[in-house]
């Protein structure tokens, strides 16, 4: 990374491919610069296959003003090489950002709005479309369809009590003997409502294909059946104190719909978030680790409004083993997955080859060297065909999108150098 | 210059076979293009310095459609050459 590379080492690189001395591979460089700057000199284009074209370009004169006195002066027309790199050569560089294309730009779009989020959070999840293969694309898509459900069941709620709450407004004006059969009607219609609500989740669980998925959902349901019998068992206890009646039931129901409300969000969220690490898991791309991060940015935050607008409940408690529950059932399948690799080195394959291969960077080289070092004399010259064990990425915290990984991977490379 | 013509003139000064001559070239533009692709940059003393340089993103309009374009940022080579080369190409005459 931004190293300044000079002629030796690049002769050391040569003769390592090449298999002949450095002195040899360094001699035949200077002599291969200075063919080439000779004939560049010349004025004469150049082409070397494997690199590029070197052209010089031909530059007008023009006029120009002198930046210190700011007089006009005119620069002569002259000569300037330009150098044109091959395809492969262009496309090896600008890998990191080879996922993206130009796009066009409708007439009305406002740009700064485009730049912030929206245009990002479209632009992964076309990319996600685009690079997975249908089966995950099923569950993208599902994904997708479930942010809408979870948002308008919060709006829902929320309106439903103001009708219910409405109500009991009338039974205030009646007779005390109506005030119990009223509470008692209100309360039906309630547990009706907050029975409504776990039932959109229900229908949600259906969806997912997978049984992972389906499992905490239903899981979480049980659990709030669970939690809205003891809500309605305290309103229960409210009604014998005929002070305030009213307001605390209103009070004690809006509190209600309101924690079915955030569990639902919650629970759709920590399994929107499971879905997606099972399913992206191996962050590939630096694309899918920002997304990632996008989605573990939101997740806090939606739980650190349950907790908040939750203190003191007895559902508090069920709601956290919830999230517990859900994240070990994460843990528990990532490890299932990382299974060990193994790979044949082919000719003209090195440990960085593989390394590229299996991590996307480079550097992570040492670590397949770490874990076959039984079988690897010299790092530097591996048999072709040797079989290689390649080790999990978790065993050595490997991410190809984090510089400091990498940098900790060079260092290591280092380490080794100088034990060598 | 053609490539073969290149060839040909170094493989007549290193006195090596044509297939390795090929062999060296292919293996230092596969060094250039590696150290390139990790933002390096690669300096050959008596010719210049190839670099990788982060380019950000940009939009272009097409002026005969008046079509706004976002081109996204990319990583290109860029390859400078030594005061040599630039003064002697300067100093030329336009043909």
């Amino acid at each position: 990374m931004n190293q300044k590379i000079t002629l030796p080492d690049v002769a050391e690189w040569v003769a390592r491919r090449q298999g002949c001395s450095k002195r040899e591979a360094e001699l035949f460089l200077r002599e291969m610069a200075s063919l080439t700057a000779e004939t560049l000199a010349s004025g004469e284009a150049l082409k070397i296959e494997g690199l590029g074209l070197f052209k010089p370009v031909w530059v007008e004169p023009r006029t120009t003003v002198n930046v210190q006195t700011g007089e006009p002066f005119l620069v002569p027309g002259h000569y300037k090489l330009v150098f044109t790199p091959e395809k492969r050569v262009r496309d090896a560089v600008n890998e990191p950002f080879s996922c993206f294309s130009a796009e066009v730009l409708s007439d009305d779009a406002d740009f700064s709005a485009l730049r912030v989020t929206e245009s990002v959070q479209s632009d992964e999840d076309v990319e996600d479309l685009d690079d997975e293969s249908g089966n995950d694309e099923a569950i993208v898509s599902f994904q997708t369809d479930e942010e809408l459900p979870h948002p308008d069941a919060a709006a829902d709620v929320p309106s439903d009590p103001v009708a219910v709450a409405e109500e009991p407004s009338e039974p205030a004006e009646a007779e005390s003997g109506d005030l119990a059969a009223s509470t008692v009607e209100t309360e039906l219609s309630q547990s009706d409502t907050v029975a409504d609500v776990p039932s959109e989740p229900a229908a949600v669980a259906e969806q997912p294909s997978e049984p992972t998925k389906a499992e905490p959902v239903q899981e979480a349901n049980d659990r709030l059946g669970a939690a809205v019998p003891s809500t309605t068992d305290e309103e229960a206890s409210d009604v014998s104190s005929p002070e305030n009646m009213n307001d605390l039931l209103r009070r004690e129901r809006m509190r209600g719909f309101w924690i079915g409300a955030v569990v639902a969000a919650t629970i759709t969220a920590f399994v929107l978030f499971s879905v997606y690490i099972v399913v992206h898991r191996p962050f590939a791309s630096v694309d899918e680790a920002k997304g990632v991060a996008a989605v573990q940015v939101t997740v806090p935050a939606t739980t650190a409004d349950t907790v908040a607008a939750l203190p003191s409940e007895s559902g508090d408690t069920t709601r956290l083993t919830d999230s517990v529950d859900n994240r070990v059932a994460v843990a528990a399948v990532q490890p299932a997955s990382a299974g060990v690799v193994k790979d044949t080195l082919g000719r003209g394959e090195f440990l960085t080859t593989l390394s590229l291969k299996h991590y996307g960077h480079k550097a992570f080289w040492v670590y397949i060297y770490d874990a076959n070092k039984n079988i690897i004399s010299n790092p530097d010259n591996v048999e072709a065909g040797t079989v290689l064990t390649i080790p999990p990425r978790e065993k050595y915290g490997i991410e190809a999108a984090d510089s400091v990984s990498i940098r900790k991977a060079l260092n290591i490379a280092d380490s080794l150098k100088v034990k060598r | 210059m053609e490539y073969k013509d290149f060839v040909e003139l170094l493989r007549q000064r290193t006195g090596k076979e044509k297939g390795e001559t090929e062999a060296m070239i292919e293996s230092f533009c596969r060094v250039v293009t590696e150290r390139c692709a990790q933002m390096d940059s690669v300096t050959i003393q008596g010719l210049g310095t190839f670099e990788a340089r982060k380019k950000m993103e940009r939009i272009s309009v097409n002026p005969a459609t008046g079509q706004r374009m976002l081109i996204p940022p990319k990583i290109v080579v860029v390859f400078k050459p030594n005061t040599y080369i630039k003064n002697s190409l300067k100093g030329r005459a336009k043909q």
